[in-house]
């Protein structure tokens, strides 16, 4: 298994870092041009995530910057656009969450927002604080997927339901939206409506676990932003508890 | 698409963004694209759902093989009229409540129109439809006796009877919506019902021709003067209407369809035309007796289904009388 690191290069002030195998970027979204937009953008376009080092911003900066990528949006259980992420026991972890199953160990890997009936486009995370317990976050993108005609039709017509929510509905685990092709999966949330259909689960499956997964690390004040409807992200173990990993989390669908 | 499953939620004024300056239109907060209820694709993937549990049935238990059939249908033909719009499956009742919500206007229980009705506006929009009526039909009568009745009437029926048909009807509606039967059945089992669609069409190619052709011998049989004298009788009952070679007989048939169309009036030189386009559902010709009663029929006998009628258009129709004094010398 390949553990790839993201090395992007963008056209604005940037500073090398001997120890790290990776360029760092220093960016203030208050002075955001639209050529770095644009930048950003290709490097979605072209990897599916992009991770750079924004430093100190605050609420109303960052959520200022991922309203460039799309209309901000929440899961009805939030009181405000920006979600802080840590790591949580399962017995102190809200009812029906990731961390209520998990606790602090690994998550599997998933989309976000895969309980919407529009699901976020783009996932913003940004380090407060990266924790002691050296957690990555593990990406996968679908769109290397080498499915088989056959696979990819299962993927479009299997019937899933969405449970867990209010409303549940149906879905498939690839579908489209617009011109693109949109991922759906969390087996937290979604199940085969039939038991005959559990082909693509199986799917799914074997492809996360051959799959290339590409590793981010974490410093404070770095950010990562992902393109939701292609790849699946994984929050990695860690080494040691690492309750003070903090991060905040902003969501974005398409306008 | 909507950005439903999640609320927009009134932020603390502290966290809010800018605001725009224009005034904001006068609808409901609660505002929706359009009822959950009505969403083709929800209604497309149930329809997926029941038509598998169907397929999971299967022989061992024809009963639940028709119902769950039956049922995957209406979500079909359901899911292909919201395609066009939401709108198309409201309730006109209960002064049009139903039809405001599917303009966003939210009501609690936004009601559907039956399924009659849902076929007839199927027909509506594309009248070859018709020709799947029939079996439409039947299914939905079939699960209606059997939801509601002490009735096993489905228990009698035959795959031969009524299984091609429906996949034929299926395959229509799925068309209809830029899908293939093979999205909605699955690799497999398309391959079944295409198979089984042929031997159908087949089946039908050949009665439809031995009817022709007996038609055909049973006319070539006649003596020559009355051979002539039922020409001549074609020929006076098909006057100033629309007509077709007869496929067996070759005098002309009466051709009648279902209107579709007509196009804007053109002028041809002389007059101002405009040219009207049918759907054939029935051919008869008065020489031979042969009859056509469905488009499928026609198709068969190699006439073309679609025909034209071009009408004279008064360009007086247009325009309001003009009220005018008559002439008085008082």
């Amino acid at each position: 298994m390949m553990f790839a690191r993201s090395q992007l290069v963008l056209t604005f002030d940037e500073t090398v870092v001997p120890s790290k195998n990776m360029k760092e970027f220093t960016m203030r979204p208050s002075i955001l041009v639209p050529e770095q937009i644009t930048s950003i953008k290709h490097a979605l376009e072209k990897n599916g995530y992009w991770h750079g080092a924004i430093g100190a911003i605050n609420d109303g900066e960052l959520l200022k910057f991922c309203e460039e990528f799309g209309q901000l949006s929440m899961s009805s259980r939030q009181v405000d656009y920006i979600k802080s992420i840590r790591p949580v026991l399962a017995s102190q972890a809200p009812q029906n969450t990731l961390s209520s199953r998990y606790g602090t160990d690994a998550f599997p890997f998933h989309t976000d927002a895969a309980h919407w009936r529009n699901p976020a486009k783009y996932i913003f995370l940004y380090c407060i604080c990266p924790g002691s317990g050296n957690r990555k976050t593990l990406l996968i993108d679908l769109s290397t997927a080498q499915f088989s005609s056959n696979d990819r039709s299962v993927l479009r017509r299997e019937v899933w339901s969405v449970y867990g929510i209010a409303n549940p509905f149906l879905c498939t685990v690839e579908s489209t939206c617009g011109a693109e092709i949109l991922y759906r999966y969390d087996l937290a949330c979604m199940k085969p409506s039939l038991p005959t259909h559990a082909e693509a689960a199986d799917i799914m499956g074997r492809f996360v676990q051959d799959a290339d997964q590409t590793e981010v690390c974490w410093q404070t004040g770095e950010l990562l932003i992902i393109d939701n409807h292609r790849m699946l992200h994984a929050r990695g173990s860690a080494v040691t508890s690492d309750l003070d990993r903090h991060h905040k989390r902003v969501l974005t669908v398409c306008k | 698409m909507s950005n439903s499953g999640e609320k927009s939620k009134q932020l603390p004024q502290s966290k809010q963004l800018p605001q725009s300056s224009a005034a904001k239109p006068l609808l409901p907060k609660e505002r929706v694209e359009f009822p959950k209820e009505w969403d083709s694709t929800q209604l497309w993937l149930k329809a997926i759902k029941y038509v598998e549990k169907a397929t999971d049935a299967g022989s061992e238990n024809p009963d639940d093989y028709v119902l769950w059939s039956a049922l995957a249908l209406e979500l079909l033909a359901r899911a292909a009229l919201t395609s066009i719009h939401p709108v198309l499956n409201a309730d006109p009742e209960e002064e049009g409540i139903h039809i405001l919500c599917a303009f966003g206007f939210q009501s609690k229980n936004p009601k559907s129109i039956p399924i009659h009705a849902v076929f007839s506006r199927l027909e509506k929009i594309e009248p070859e439809f018709k020709t799947h009526r029939q079996i439409c039909n039947m299914m939905i009568q079939g699960r209606n006796q059997e939801l509601h009745t002490g009735e096993s009437a489905i228990s009698a029926w035959k795959e031969v009877e009524w299984l091609a048909n429906y996949f034929r009807a299926t395959e229509f509606l799925c068309r209809f919506m830029g899908k293939s039967l093979q999205d909605f059945l699955g690799k497999d089992v398309s391959e079944q019902a295409r198979r089984l669609i042929e031997m159908k069409i087949e089946e039908n190619k050949a009665k439809v021709k031995a009817n022709i052709a007996a038609h055909a011998r049973v006319f070539d049989e006649k003596m020559g003067t009355e051979k002539a004298s039922l020409l001549e009788m074609a020929k006076k009952n098909t006057l100033f209407r629309d007509s077709v070679l007869c496929p067996a007989c070759k005098s002309p048939a009466l051709i009648e369809g279902e209107f579709m169309s007509e196009s804007q009036p053109y002028f041809d030189g002389e007059t101002f035309l405009t040219r009207a386009t049918f759907l054939a559902n029935s051919v008869k010709c008065s020489a031979c007796g042969l009859r056509l009663s469905t488009i499928d029929e026609i198709h068969i006998a190699e006439i073309s289904p679609r025909f034209t009628r071009i009408s004279k258009f008064d360009l007086h129709n247009n325009h309001t009388d003009q009220e005018y004094m008559e002439y008085d010398n008082m």
